[in-house]
């Protein structure tokens, strides 16, 4: 499929989506399928496709320690060495992923050096794609916590703080919350970014579409509904609170823009660990990651290790003794 | 006549790509461009599958009948051994942060030689096979069957890798195309489509004990070669012993050194140290190369190279092991040696007799690496060095990629030449360390008939080379790894001509001042060495 | 000259124009790169080419002799002789100079005394493009060289060593029987 062909599908999947949960649930009222078996549903999907997942990866068993180096070794104590770029034990690598997970370090990397006039070198930077990616999945994280207030009563004191820090520009009613905004922003740039430079658009498939236009779609409904169109906000919290302590209730007239808003984000959920979104969890396993550099002191056991036909000196002396004894080398057999 | 191009037209044919997805763009095989078949004989020595005379240009590729369902058995079989295939396979969100890291990309200008079109092309016929979505909206979901034209994509792509890690560097997520590269080297060696470049060092190593295929006499041969060349330079007799029972140390290094320049003027500069410090090692003509040819043909086939380093040191009855200056080698000491073949519970961890030092970073390999081995000897003043000798080089170390990215072996190499020479010069920032570039050859890729692709893959690195070569006038870039000895010369004649390669050890033997040793007046090289020039007047 | 100093004056489109032509030789993908990557560790080969267009530029706008161009030509062909191009499409950047130059100055063209300094200026690039066959040749005839070199060193040594070891038996051999 050619760029054009794989954006035009994933708009169409997503307007379809749309269409889909509008009719159903606004038009044709079918309030419990869409706010009720879906949800659960696609909750199921996910929790069980997510632990699917990650039993698969974990089934694979690591038969090798091969850890990327990006730092010196640990070797003679005189030597300085890299303790986060190249660990040797648990603590170093704890550190090395905690840069990872949470700092993206391997994309804030692309130090680059530029030769502009003169002799001097200028090291500039390229990490638009590390704040863009940053941004984008912040903003999602603060997001989905503050949903959390949906979904519980009395409200968490941390998901009151985050949004006390994600309003405090104190602007609008009701007040304007600066993640969903970084959110859409962040996803338009990675969007237009895949499209328009050439070699992302190349290597990108329907797949890496879908989810940023999925995801733009949700964030889009979610500020139409807080802002714009407005919901019967008592009547969602009712049906939320009533999902999340399983006695599932339909709130009449709670208006369409919520449900169209709760099956997207259903259909994220169910995609979520068949997707490349899988990567969240998958990020932790990664073994040139989460290793230790230390196959060198410490045993590494590959489980399915087993014997192999090699060339035994016996066999090498067998073929070239005449030769080695004339040359004077010494042999077992005479 | 009619048919000659105007200029405009000329400079566009064919090289855009048609606008349609890089799955509908074929290969095409062209002398210059993919590196020869691999000959029965050689597969036959080695017991793998599907030994046959074929051609990669040809379109018959005299596969064996199921070879599809041969690759997707292998397939499965490696995603169940192998996490870090299978989760390479699944987590690419195709950021593109890798996409212009890739030392061949950027010399070739060849998208599809962008680390993570590399791995998708496995990656889409995973898709295609394994996966639920895959399967229910293929090219949807970017999965594509397993044809002939996707096998050719494979073998011309996977030998455009040479598996040097640097993608990985840069991947949020740490995927290592190396690793796909092997495991998709793996797959195809299923079928018998290697190369000969591969094959024929891993049948030599497997049958003679390293990769040239040297004979056992002949490899004495060489060593009484190098004695008396350097008796020549420096006066003084070395008496290396080979396969001696009862030394303390077996010395590994590869095999390329013994017989290519400049690779072996480090090896004589191995054996100057050795004698000078009377290390009680020996060589080994059965376990007589360090490299492993086998890394680039399968998991297994490395493993059964490999064992000969362990069964040779017992055997011999030595203590422990040290290795030479070698790239690949050393990822396979430092991060699959004691796995495949160890526990070595017959050796000790290794101690320097001359310092006194315990190595406790090789306790369980009971392997050390030469440099870290002679940084030892230097930090404890037990070398007397005369840097000067080395004067007229003007020095730059290049990272070699897996010692750098495989292992972290940065600063020991550093410290050594900064000890034997006086002058030296870093390469940029981006280009050294562990975002080291490829020479362009590693992997198996060193091949005479590939040497266009190689001096294209090479461009990153002789580009920083001739950046300090224009800047500081560094005339000489020197390195820990048989490959780059054997094709850096090649890369620097085209790309920065007055610029020679060398080993470590070749300065250090340079430097190296001997007990006896007479006036020297030329280098290892045999070339005169300023300020020390024969003064045939006083000879008169 | 009046047609010097409009070269002068356009010169940044002129160059702009030149590059992205050379870089449209390259797949899309990689064009953008080339373009785009500032870093010349990053992108030896978009530098390289920018650089020597630049410097053939100064050559020409300042008058001097084509000659000098010399070693911007060979840093920007060595790369391309080496690339996947048929030696026509390697070098014909240098007469693409002349459609970048009647497409900038289109407008001022029209006046009819630069058209005909543009028409005297035409064999200038002319003469870089025979400069440039000569540099191609031998680059290609430089990798052949090393082509041969490489595989004697590799097979040669070993002859070479093989026979100085046979006669250097041989002659300790002959030396007790003396």
């Amino acid at each position: 499929m050619n760029p054009k062909e794989s954006v035009v599908f994933s708009l169409v999947a997503v307007v379809v989506l749309v269409l889909l949960s509008w009719v159903g649930a606004g038009l044709i009222g079918m309030h419990f399928l869409f706010g009720v078996l879906i949800p659960y549903l696609a909750f199921a999907i996910f929790l069980f496709g997510m632990v699917y997942r990650i039993v698969g990866w974990a089934r694979s068993p690591v038969p090798f320690r091969i850890p990327t180096t990006c730092g010196q070794q640990k070797s003679l104590p005189w030597v300085k060495w890299s303790p986060i770029e190249n660990p040797v034990d648990t603590k170093g690598v704890l550190k090395r992923m905690f840069f990872e997970v949470f700092l993206f370090r391997s994309l804030f990397r692309n130090v680059k050096l530029e030769l502009r006039e003169g002799p001097k070198l200028l090291y500039g930077s390229a990490k638009w794609l590390w704040l863009g990616a940053i941004a984008f999945h912040y903003a999602f994280l603060v997001i989905l916590i503050r949903h959390f207030r949906f979904f519980s009563e009395p409200v968490a004191g941390l998901v009151r703080g985050l949004e006390g820090l994600d309003g405090f520009l104190e602007v609008g009613v009701p007040r304007f919350y600066l993640s969903g905004a970084v959110l859409l922003a962040a996803i338009a740039y990675l969007f237009a970014r895949r499209y328009l430079v050439p070699q992302l658009k190349y290597i990108s498939l329907p797949a890496d579409y879908f989810p940023l236009v999925l995801i733009f779609s949700i964030g889009l409904t979610g500020i139409l509904m807080r802002y714009f169109i407005k919901v019967d906000i008592i009547g969602v919290k009712q049906m939320t609170l009533g999902l999340a302590a399983l006695q599932p209730t339909v709130v009449e007239g709670v208006g369409s823009i919520f449900y169209i808003h709760i099956f997207l984000v259903s259909v994220l959920f169910a995609y979520f660990p068949f997707s490349k979104l899988v990567h969240l969890a998958g990020v932790f396993l990664s073994p040139t990651r989460n290793l230790a550099n230390n196959s060198r002191f410490v045993r590494h056991v590959n489980p399915w290790n087993y014997p192999v036909k090699t060339h035994t000196y016996d066999e090498y002396e067998e073929e070239f003794r005449e030769k080695m004894i004339e040359a004077g080398l010494p042999v077992e057999k005479e | 006549m009619a048919n000659v191009p105007k200029p405009d037209q000329l400079a566009k044919i064919d090289h855009r790509p048609p606008q349609q997805g890089w799955m509908e763009t074929p290969v095409e095989f062209k002398p210059g461009n993919y590196l020869y078949a691999c000959k029965p004989h050689n597969l036959e020595i080695l017991g793998l599958p599907n030994p046959r005379e074929w051609r990669p240009e040809e379109d018959d590729w005299k596969l064996p009948a199921n070879w599809q369902e041969i690759l997707l058995d292998g397939m499965k079989e490696r995603l169940e051994k192998f996490r870090s295939f299978k989760l390479f396979m699944d987590i690419c969100v195709r950021c593109g942060a890798c996409a212009d890291k890739c030392h061949f990309f950027i010399g070739t200008g060849d998208p599809k030689n962008m680390p993570v079109l590399r791995a998708e092309l496995l990656r889409s016929v995973y898709r295609g096979n394994f996966t639920t979505f895959g399967r229910m909206f293929k090219k949807y979901s970017g999965g594509r069957e397993l044809t002939e034209k996707v096998l050719k994509e494979w073998f011309y792509y996977l030998f455009q890798c040479s598996e040097c890690r640097r993608c990985s560097v840069f991947c949020p997520y740490g995927i290592d195309t190396a690793e796909v590269t092997i495991i998709g080297r793996e797959l195809l060696n299923l079928i018998g489509c290697n190369v000969d470049w591969v094959a024929a060092p891993a049948a030599n190593c497997f049958r003679t004990g390293n990769h040239l295929g040297i004979q056992p006499h002949a490899f004495k041969d060489m060593m009484d070669f190098f004695v008396d060349e350097i008796e020549e330079v420096t006066g003084v007799r070395v008496e290396p012993s080979l396969n001696r029972k009862g030394a303390e140390i077996l010395f590994v290094t590869p095999s390329g050194d013994v017989f290519a320049d400049p690779g072996t003027y480090t090896l004589m500069g191995y054996l100057m140290l050795f004698h000078e410090i009377g290390l009680d090692y020996t060589w080994s003509t059965y376990a007589s190369e360090g490299g492993n040819f086998g890394f680039f043909t399968s998991h297994e086939t490395m493993k059964r190279l490999n064992a000969k380093m362990y069964a040779e040191a017992k055997r011999l009855g030595v203590k422990y092991i040290i290795g030479g200056e070698c790239g690949h080698m050393w990822r396979v000491i430092n991060q699959y040696m004691e796995t495949m073949n160890g526990p070595a519970d017959f050796l000790e961890v290794p101690k320097s007799p001359i310092t006194g030092t315990v190595f406790d970073n090789a306790s369980a390999t009971k392997m050390i690496h030469i440099v870290e081995f002679t940084a030892d000897l230097i930090k404890h003043g037990k070398l007397k060095l005369d840097p000067s000798r080395n004067d007229k080089l003007r020095v730059t170390y290049h990272d070699s990629c897996n010692p750098a990215r495989g292992m972290g072996l940065l600063e020991e190499p550093r410290y050594v030449i900064k000890n034997v020479c006086n002058n030296f010069f870093e390469m940029p920032e981006n280009t050294i360390r562990e975002r080291t570039f490829c020479c362009g050859s590693g992997a198996g890729l060193n091949a005479g008939e590939y040497l266009e692709m190689r001096m294209r893959g090479g461009l990153p690195r002789a580009n920083a080379v001739k950046h300090v070569h224009d800047k500081h006038g560094v005339n000489m870039l020197s390195c820990i790894c048989a490959i780059d000895r054997a094709v850096l010369p090649a890369l620097m004649d085209y790309w920065v001509p007055d610029v020679g390669v060398t080993g470590v050890h070749e300065l250090v033997g340079n430097a190296l001042v001997m007990e006896g040793e007479k006036q020297r007046t030329t280098d290892l090289r045999s070339e005169p060495l300023p300020g020390f020039e024969e003064e045939d007047d006083e000879d008169l | 000259m009046a047609f010097e100093k409009l070269l002068a004056k356009k010169r940044s489109a002129i160059l702009t124009g030149w590059f992205q032509a050379v870089i449209d030789s390259y797949p899309e993908e990689t064009a953008q790169f080339l373009k785009k990557e500032q870093d010349p560790f990053a992108n030896p080969v978009g530098r390289t080419v920018r650089d020597g267009l630049n410097g053939i530029l100064d050559l020409l706008l300042e008058n001097k002799d084509e000659v000098e161009a010399t070693t911007f030509l060979d840093d920007i062909i060595r790369v391309r002789a080496l690339q996947d191009f048929s030696p026509a499409r390697a070098l014909v950047f240098i007469f693409q100079l002349k459609r970048v130059l009647s497409d900038v100055l289109a407008e001022d063209l029209e006046e009819p005394e630069l058209s005909r300094q543009l028409r005297q200026f035409a064999p200038r690039i002319d003469r870089l493009a025979l400069l440039a066959f000569d540099i191609y040749t031998n680059c290609r005839a430089q990798l052949y060289s090393i082509r041969v070199k490489e595989s004697e060193q590799r097979a040669g040594k070993l002859l070479e060593r093989a026979n100085a070891l046979w006669e250097k038996r041989a002659q300790r051999s002959r030396v007790p029987e003396s």
